[in-house]
């Protein structure tokens, strides 16, 4: 084949029908990073015999005339807070670098392999996954594919360059307050944080247990959901993850949007957008044919609530190693994590009262719509190092705020998949969330796929 | 951090003579404090404060009246002023003068100057030795080769600060006493000078004592500051901590009246004189009678130095630690997290940030049976 195809879709049709072996996808993938990773700072370990040994038992299978796998063939790449066997797991910090390497793959990334995927290795993050920028003082910035400039956002911010720049059509990542979708956002790719306790975090470095999500991101809605298929199902050795069956999503894409009811989130998710973000949330909305705007009540408490659980369980987990070796944590983020280790319990067991209150009021918004939509990030990418930034003329310190609108949602646990939006005269992307009531991942998936059709999620 | 040089009850008292009588001008009024090795302290007040004086009895050119100075463990207050010319002592404490144009000797050049500490104070000898140690000095301080063999009058003011400084860095010595480096120079070329000593500080292994009536130059330098009125330190603590939350009434009107600073007006001084440094009333707070805040206690109990929060001090009956503070002083040595002092200020400014998103979630009334809360039933 004189050129290859690019998406996990296609690359498994031609796999499939033997127009391409897994050993070629693999050597085109590996040419592909090696010459374009250097100027983004995506991949902080490139699992090169991995991924040639995986291609080689598919070809093998393949010859010995066994049926194709969903994914085969299929290159994609984890943020380094999964466990790959023979790689230590960094969790983008330079406390954990002395770690053995992991004995074993994370449950995932196992799920990935068992159907055909082929592992090229752990992308780049921000420091124990607190932040929203992935500018990391010890393994360097991710640059932004769009601008080198600029943020890749974070805390997958790996993820989400080495999806943009086409290296892997397939990323995982995790998303504790944004994580998956401010990436999606600053990249201009699809992104998936499923619905709490959806996937098993088994194998994975936790951050916030009550809050840690694990999920997908790629650059066509149709590789998120078959991606987001092969990873679904129970796992009894994460004790959060809900023992479901796996709910396909991929045949139910071409319904689109018939008979769901869409609205947009205002509000809160008006005032903390810039101009750029509400554009593209109202351009969303019109898409899929929004009948109005809803509001949701006490929005910023709810953020708020989500950033102390955030703090004080993070500081919790690293209470040892902040006394021990505070020089290793990385400096942007090592003082919030003492702060949070300090934090009175009522603090936090009022900000879990919220919690169950907020969820059972978007439950209640849920009775009457089946899709709320809402920018994903307050801006497209800022600058690298940039320390403030203007929201409707308040400035506000970037690296905290990015993730104003994304954190009260995964706050309860809602599915919510970001499509990227590109508004005119503007030469960055800037994403929507498209969120669903609880285990309606397949709306979510639905409208990003609408969004697609409707060409305004393409440049 | 170990502590290079240490001060106690550190005290100089001039005799003088009011319409006849013989008094005391009390220059330096018991102070305690100390320099770790490393660190960089700033030493700020108005003109008269006692910061020369302080400087003086440091490096060992006036007697000290009463007290003890330790440096490396030593004691090195007994040495008389007029032996410290030749006491191993004069290479480890070097100074940089204010004016750079009064210190340097008119008939020496630049590289005369330089060799002379050299000469002096340390044991290389030989043409070659000590050109070299001269030319990695001034390379140090971005003074040009060229310009070495050039006197004084030849050069601009501010080559002639890198030449004070130069002479005072080639000796290696312990701890860098600058007394207003800046002040004598051209505005333009203050910021040059500022971005020079900043950069020293972080490529020499040594203490800094920078001695100025410039907040501007204590803030962007010093790691901790010490505020001097009136012979007495009346606060100290992280740089950026003193600037952000000044505590006592004179630190808090030195930042106010700072050009386009965060100050308020209602910390500035009020009008009257300055307290005489000649006897003064030992109950009485020393900044009385300027103080916005002055009180009748403030008039008949003296308010000592002691500890507000963590590495933060002020000398003043109504400064009290934040709740904040007590609870995260508290908080951080119940969990056994030792907070490098300059760290400790971001701690408490995120532990802030939480409390007031704590604050939002608190202010939403949850109905009764919101869990995980006990329900009372009468």
């Amino acid at each position: 084949m004189s050129k290859l195809p690019t998406s996990a879709t296609a690359i498994a049709a031609a796999f499939a029908r033997g127009e391409v072996s897994a050993r070629e996808i693999s050597a085109a993938t590996l040419a592909r990073i090696a010459e374009r990773n250097p100027a983004l700072n995506a991949y902080t370990e490139v699992t090169a015999a991995r991924v040639l040994a995986e291609a080689d038992v598919l070809d093998a299978a393949r010859r010995r005339g066994e049926p194709s796998l969903p994914l085969a063939a299929v290159p994609y790449a984890v943020k380094n807070l999964f466990d790959i066997a023979g790689v230590t797991t960094l969790a983008g910090a330079k406390l954990l670098a002395g770690n053995p390497p992991a004995n074993a793959d994370a449950a995932l990334v196992a799920r990935m392999q068992s159907a055909g995927g082929l592992l090229t290795g752990a992308l780049n993050m921000d420091a124990l996954a607190y932040g929203f920028t992935t500018e990391n003082t010890h393994y360097g910035a991710t640059h932004n594919p769009h601008d080198p400039m600029r943020t890749a956002g974070g805390s997958s911010g790996g993820s989400g360059a080495a999806v943009a720049a086409g290296l892997v059509p397939i990323a995982l990542g995790s998303d504790t307050n944004g994580s998956i979708r401010v990436p999606a956002s600053l990249c201009g790719i699809f992104g998936l944080k499923p619905t709490y306790g959806r996937l098993p975090r088994t194998g994975s470095f936790p951050f916030v247990h009550s809050l840690d999500h694990l999920g997908p991101l790629a650059a066509c809605v149709e590789d998120l959901a078959l991606a987001y298929d092969v990873l679904q199902g129970p796992d009894v050795a994460d004790p959060a993850c809900a023992q479901r069956d796996i709910e396909t999503t991929t045949e139910a894409l071409q319904c689109g949007l018939e008979g769901l009811r869409v609205a947009r989130l205002a509000g809160y998710f008006d005032d903390h957008a810039g101009p750029l973000a509400r554009a593209a949330s109202r351009h969303a909305a019109q898409a899929l044919g929004s009948r109005g705007d809803i509001e949701l009540p006490e929005v910023d408490a709810a953020r708020a609530a989500a950033f102390v659980i955030t703090a004080a369980e993070g500081g919790a987990l690293h209470l040892a190693a902040l006394r021990e070796r505070p020089e290793d944590f990385e400096p942007l983020s090592r003082e919030r994590l003492t702060a949070g280790a300090l934090l009175p319990a009522a603090w936090v067991s009022r900000a879990q009262q919220l919690r169950a209150w907020f969820r059972e009021q978007a439950l209640i918004a849920f009775c009457d719509v089946d899709l709320l939509i809402a920018p994903a990030t307050p801006v497209s990418a800022t600058l690298l190092g940039q320390e403030t930034m203007d929201i409707n003329g308040r400035i506000l310190p970037t690296r905290p705020s990015m993730g104003l609108l994304t954190q009260p949602i995964s706050f309860i646990g809602l599915p919510v998949v970001v499509a990227p939006m590109w508004i005119d005269g503007s030469t960055l992307p800037i994403g929507v969330q498209l969120i669903a009531a609880p285990w309606r991942e397949d709306i979510c998936l639905r409208a990003a796929w609408a969004l697609q059709m409707a060409g305004v999620t393409a440049r | 951090m170990s502590q290079l040089l240490e001060a106690i009850d550190l005290v100089k008292r001039f005799p003088v003579r009011v319409k006849g009588r013989k008094k005391l001008l009390h220059a330096v009024d018991g102070l305690n404090f100390h320099i770790d090795a490393g660190e960089t302290v700033g030493l700020v007040g108005e003109s008269g404060c006692g910061k020369s004086t302080l400087v003086r009895l440091l490096t060992r050119t006036l007697d000290i009246t009463d007290g003890h100075v330790r440096f490396r463990g030593q004691g090195i207050g007994l040495i008389a002023a007029r032996a410290m010319a030749d006491h191993p002592l004069r290479r480890e404490i070097q100074m940089v003068f204010q004016d750079p144009t009064d210190s340097l000797n008119p008939r020496y050049t630049a590289r005369q100057t330089i060799a002379e500490a050299v000469c002096l104070l340390t044991d290389t000898r030989g043409t070659a030795a000590i050109d070299s140690a001269v030319e990695e000095a001034a390379a140090h301080v971005g003074l040009p080769p060229e310009l070495l063999d050039r006197y004084p009058h030849q050069l601009s003011g501010g080559q002639k600060a890198r030449v004070g400084i130069a002479r005072a860095i080639v000796v290696k010595p312990r701890l860098l006493v600058l007394d207003e480096p800046t002040a004598a120079l051209d505005v333009s070329v203050q910021a040059v000078i500022l971005q020079l000593l900043d950069r020293l500080k972080r490529e020499m292994n040594m203490s800094f004592l920078f001695v100025s009536h410039d907040l501007n130059v204590v803030r962007l330098l010093c790691d901790r500051v010490m505020v001097m009125y009136l012979g007495q330190i009346v606060e100290t603590g992280p740089a950026r901590e003193v600037f952000a939350r000044p505590l006592h009434p004179y630190t808090r009107a030195l930042i106010a009246s700072l050009p386009g600073g965060h100050g308020n007006d209602a910390d500035l001084l009020v009008g009257g004189d300055p307290q005489s440094p000649i006897d003064p009333d030992a109950h009485r707070c020393r900044l009385f009678g300027r103080c916005p805040r002055g009180a009748e206690r403030c008039e008949t109990q003296f308010p000592p130095l002691r500890e507000i929060s963590r590495g933060r001090s002020a000398a003043c009956h109504f400064v009290a630690p934040t709740e904040g503070d007590v609870y995260v002083d508290a908080a951080l040595a119940l969990h056994q997290i030792d907070v490098d002092p300059a760290r400790r200020a971001t701690v408490a400014t995120e532990f802030e940030r939480l409390a007031s998103m704590a604050t939002l979630v608190q202010a939403v009334p949850l109905p009764d049976d919101s869990l995980p809360a006990p329900q009372y039933r009468p």
